[in-house]
């Protein structure tokens, strides 16, 4: 008798979230096929960032302020103004970074280091919305429809090891990320805020170069 | 120039040359790693064996230093007890090599311990290492640097040196210079010395005997409530050739 109705119930729950799953997918999907045409739209993108760091162990949070462009198909200037200016350009895998402390400026290939590769593959995933590479590397949830607000769970187990899950909200026309929130196993986490984003705005000329020191 | 081939390899160094064993593995700090093992090589090859150039320091001369002992070490905030949450930026140079990093630290005076977490400019953090007077503990790394031996032996020496180097005591000897007063201590081999500028702050520390030969200068005082911070200090370990400048850029007290 007991047997049974655990059965009945373990049934039952079987079916609820393999239906919720389904429903998911099916949601899932045409808002992934809507943001991936909207980002098609997009040649140039420039922005202000807003980081901050939350360290768990000191319930401490770390600002940080930069400013961020993109230029189809593979150009990228991340570029932290404080509290220590720095930064990098990528043009295709080939990129150059900066540092006001060392006062140095380092060419670097996405190939000999693979960091700056991650790094930049994520900042190029999030500036294109490119969907079927973050699909490739993380398993997607959606968490809210409005705005589009995505789970992102990596596949790659040394990812794993290092970073629970990421968050990623669009902007409400959802042509472009607004927010990014990386939760590391043991609690820090990592919330990068896009605002005053401009998409295809013209570049000025220098929006690739790096500082001269 | 300082040659230290005579010298066994240090701490800071031995870092550097163990973690070249784990290149082969994927890493979320690979740049570092790569920096840090050209920056073996070329210590290993005695190319480079000198501490980066530091400038002298700028002492105030429009005043004399003639205060009490008992006042100067009274006023150093490194005698006095409590709390401190220090965000810093930091700069390794060993050599010709620079390596950039941010760093958060718990300073407490009262239990002589501090606590850093260093992170690169993305916010990934790097490590988190407690240092106490005596000993260390590496509360977590990048898996690339769980397995370098003498990470915390080397990270939390220069800890020690900068925010927990004993100070003098007022019955140690004292020296008026001018615009400057030295406390002096003799030390098997050599001597410690602790300068004070003619405004009671620590300018210096300089170690040198048997222990090791590095100094410690604490510039840009600026006040943070009842007490005055350094702004950027500068560590030079002149047998081990690394130079560590830290600029202090936000200050909090714990209550």
């Amino acid at each position: 008798m007991l047997k049974n109705l655990i059965t009945k119930y373990l049934f039952v729950l079987f079916l609820f979230f393999a239906s919720s799953g389904y429903a998911e997918v099916e949601e899932l999907a045409p808002l992934l096929a809507e943001l991936k045409l909207a980002a098609a739209q997009t040649e140039t993108l420039t922005s202000q960032f807003v980081q901050e760091k939350y360290l768990e162990i000191f319930s401490e949070k770390l600002l940080s302020e930069g400013r961020f462009v993109y230029s189809k198909p593979d150009q990228l200037r991340w570029e932290l103004l404080t509290p220590v200016a720095s930064g990098f350009v990528l043009r295709g895998d080939q990129g150059k970074r900066w540092n006001s402390l060392s006062q140095k400026r380092e060419n670097f290939s996405i190939k000999s280091e693979p960091v700056m590769g991650m790094i930049a593959q994520q900042l190029l995933a999030w500036a294109r919305v490119d969907l079927d590479w973050l699909q490739s590397r993380y398993r997607m949830e959606l968490s809210s429809a409005e705005p589009v607000t995505l789970y992102l769970y990596p596949l790659d187990q040394g990812e794993a090891a290092f970073i629970e899950y990421l968050q990623i909200q669009f902007a409400t026309d959802r042509r472009h990320v607004a927010e990014v929130l990386m939760v590391e196993q043991g609690g820090d986490s990592t919330l990068i805020r896009f605002v005053d984003v401009e998409i295809n705005r013209e570049l000025s000329a220098d929006a690739f170069e790096v500082p001269e020191y | 120039m300082m040659v230290s081939q005579k010298v066994r390899p240090p701490a800071l160094q031995r870092i550097f040359k163990t973690s070249t064993d784990n290149m082969c593995t994927f890493t979320l700090e690979q740049p570092l790693l790569l920096r840090v093992r050209a920056c073996f090589f070329v210590l290993l090859l005695g190319v480079i064996s000198c501490v980066p150039a530091t400038p002298p320091q700028q002492l105030p001369d429009n005043c004399r230093a003639d205060a009490a002992a008992a006042q100067l070490l009274a006023e150093n905030w490194l005698n006095q007890p409590g709390i401190w949450r220090l965000r810093q930026a930091t700069l390794l140079e060993i050599g010709r090599k620079k390596i950039p990093l941010e760093g958060f630290l718990r300073l407490d005076l009262t239990q002589s311990e501090a606590r850093l977490v260093a992170m690169n400019e993305m916010g990934v953090v790097l490590f988190d290492l407690l240092v106490t007077a005596g000993d260390q503990q590496l509360k977590r790394a990048v898996p690339q640097l769980q397995h370098v031996n003498g990470l915390s032996v080397g990270i939390a020496q220069s800890l020690r040196q900068i925010f927990l180097q004993q100070q003098p005591q007022v019955g140690d000897q004292l020296e008026n210079r001018g615009n400057i007063q030295r406390f002096w201590q003799g030390l098997p081999g050599g001597s410690v010395a602790f300068s004070y500028d003619c405004q009671k702050n620590l300018r210096n520390v300089r170690f040198e005997a048997d222990g090791g030969d590095w100094r410690v200068a604490y510039d840009q005082y600026r006040q943070f409530g009842a007490s005055r911070l350094p702004e950027q200090i500068i560590m030079n370990d002149y047998r081990h050739g690394v130079k560590l400048s830290l600029w202090i850029r936000e200050v909090k007290k714990e209550l």
